[in-house]
């Protein structure tokens, strides 16, 4: 029926997170086989997603919105590759490019120009993609002469221009956005959302977690409210950013 | 397991991105910046020299600087490996957390860059031969040397999947690679030649998976020979299965590295 590619499908996963890191159990966990009998039950242990199932098709831009420690960000890491889930599975049909944080791998005394080889080749581009897209992400950063100097000095500003120009030509199928839009001016911070838009009428799935509102609107046709691990609401932006609203003001009255 | 080889072969271009990284970092940040990587070996050789050559008198038929160095020049690239590459995965948190890649990569940077220093020291040991150009055996023999070499790379890099793994969860695997590094070094023939060592405990002793590369590399060079007896053999499977089980190793315990480190 449905004839758009299904890009990412998680199935019933469920993460434990725990209070308190127990470093030897957590290393027979790890080990697994024999050991595993060696791990005693965490008394700290609480479930930051329960039973969660998804799914993605190409186009589509998810908004992940909740209050803290709903397990948005959980979930992005997850589906990130980063974190593995206790059950469950997860399955990503595509490139994904995570910009959970803008810039992670730059080198403070490397140039622009050095620095966006070197974020290239972390966010998985080889060589060749780096050269191939060089010149778009030159001129998407408007940073011209800057790119010579080492990004130490660089102003907050430039530097998530820099970062954000690499990480969205490196031809990705699966975005996943974590707050980085709110870095950057106003002009910029409207570029990005464009170029979104761009990709996403390409057939680039997106996921989006972020507590601005009025940016989930603009960047997301469906929506999803988490809370505790759980969803609360999913579907149409408003009415999901509605619940969100009206969940928030019964948690503040209690 | 095909898919897994691919996917390390595209990651070698970040493994090269990371060691220039961690090289630029180095030499930038520090006043002497390469002149390191030479003063190091130097200052050891000079130690040695002075406790081995002029207090405590060590036979070992051959100008005692060139016989060090023919040892300490490669037992320097192994004990960098393991030492700082116990470190590599804790070091990389920040990315480890944020950014999906494979995390072999940062053990083999650790290789990159030691690597890098091994070629710049020798650059001593290429003075100290020329000097005593001599002693040396020319012959075709000098090929096996570079075989070692790799073979000790792969010994290393083999320990490093284990502790630095290990050491995400808990940290006393730093601790016993540090401890265990000052000590190696004197149950190593690195200092002095392995017939100092009394012939009924010389079995025992070429059960160290060093020391056999060691030999090895003194008989190519002042010998023009390589005796595959049965504990370099031995030391050889060692270091290949250190590898291999220690990659698998590696392999099981990285999906749990951003939670606990």
């Amino acid at each position: 029926m449905n004839e758009k590619r299904k890009l990412i499908e998680v199935r019933n996963i469920t993460k434990k997170h725990t209070l308190k890191i127990r470093p030897q159990q957590e290393l027979w966990k790890a080990i697994g086989g024999p050991f595993k009998y060696l791990v005693r039950k965490d008394p700290n242990e609480f479930t930051a997603l329960d039973n969660f199932s998804l799914d993605l098709y190409e186009s589509d831009a998810l908004g992940v919105i909740g209050p803290n420690g709903a397990g948005k960000s959980t979930l992005l890491k997850m589906l990130a590759g980063v974190s593995t889930p206790e059950e469950g599975t997860i399955k990503t049909f595509g490139r994904i490019r995570s910009l959970l944080e803008l810039g992670i791998g730059f080198h403070p005394e490397l140039s622009g120009r050095q620095n966006i080889y070197l974020y290239g080749s972390v966010l998985g581009m080889t060589r060749k993609d780096i050269d191939d897209h060089y010149d778009e992400m030159v001129e998407f950063s408007e940073l011209g002469e800057f790119l010579k100097m080492p990004v130490k000095n660089y102003s907050s500003g430039m530097y998530a221009r820099l970062a954000f120009s690499v990480a969205i030509f490196t031809a990705p199928e699966i975005i996943l956005v974590d707050e980085v839009l709110a870095v950057g001016d106003l002009q910029f911070q409207e570029k990005c959302i464009n170029k979104i838009h761009q990709l996403r009428d390409a057939g680039v799935t997106i996921v989006f977690v972020s507590h601005g509102m009025e940016s989930v609107k603009r960047v997301c046709n469906r929506v999803i409210l988490l809370d505790k691990g759980k969803i609360l609401a999913d579907g149409d932006p408003d009415q999901a950013i509605a619940e969100y609203r009206s969940l928030m003001k019964v948690g503040v009255m209690s | 397991m095909v898919k897994y080889l691919r996917e390390l072969w595209t990651a070698w271009f970040l493994v090269w991105m990371m060691t220039m990284r961690a090289l630029v970092s180095r030499s930038r940040q520090s006043v002497l910046g390469l002149a390191w990587t030479l003063l190091v070996p130097i200052s050891h050789l000079l130690v040695y020299w002075l406790v081995f050559s002029v207090l405590v008198r060590i036979q070992t038929g051959l100008p005692y600087v060139l016989f060090l160095m023919s040892g300490l020049w490669p037992w320097m690239l192994y004990v960098n490996i393991v030492a700082r590459g116990t470190h590599s995965i804790i070091e990389n948190g920040p990315i480890i957390k944020k950014i999906f890649f494979h995390r072999e990569v940062f053990p083999l940077t650790i290789v990159g860059v030691c690597l890098f220093d091994f070629l710049v020291a020798g650059l001593v040991f290429l003075a100290i031969m020329t000097v005593h150009f001599n002693h040396i055996v020319w012959s075709w023999t000098l090929l096996w040397w570079p075989f070692i070499l790799l073979i000790m790379v792969i010994q290393a890099t083999g320990v490093i999947w284990f502790t630095s793994a290990v050491s995400v969860f808990v940290r006393d695997s730093i601790f016993l690679v540090e401890l265990a590094m000052h000590l190696w070094v004197f149950v190593s023939p690195i200092m002095y030649p392995i017939e100092r060592v009394p012939e009924r405990f010389r079995d025992l002793y070429m059960l160290n998976p060093v020391a056999p590369l060691i030999v090895a590399f003194r008989q190519i060079l002042f010998e023009g020979k390589l005796d595959f007896n049965f504990h370099l053999i031995l030391s050889i499977c060692v270091s290949l299965f250190l590898f291999v089980a220690g990659l698998m190793f590696f392999r099981r315990l990285a999906p749990k590295f951003s939670d606990v480190i």
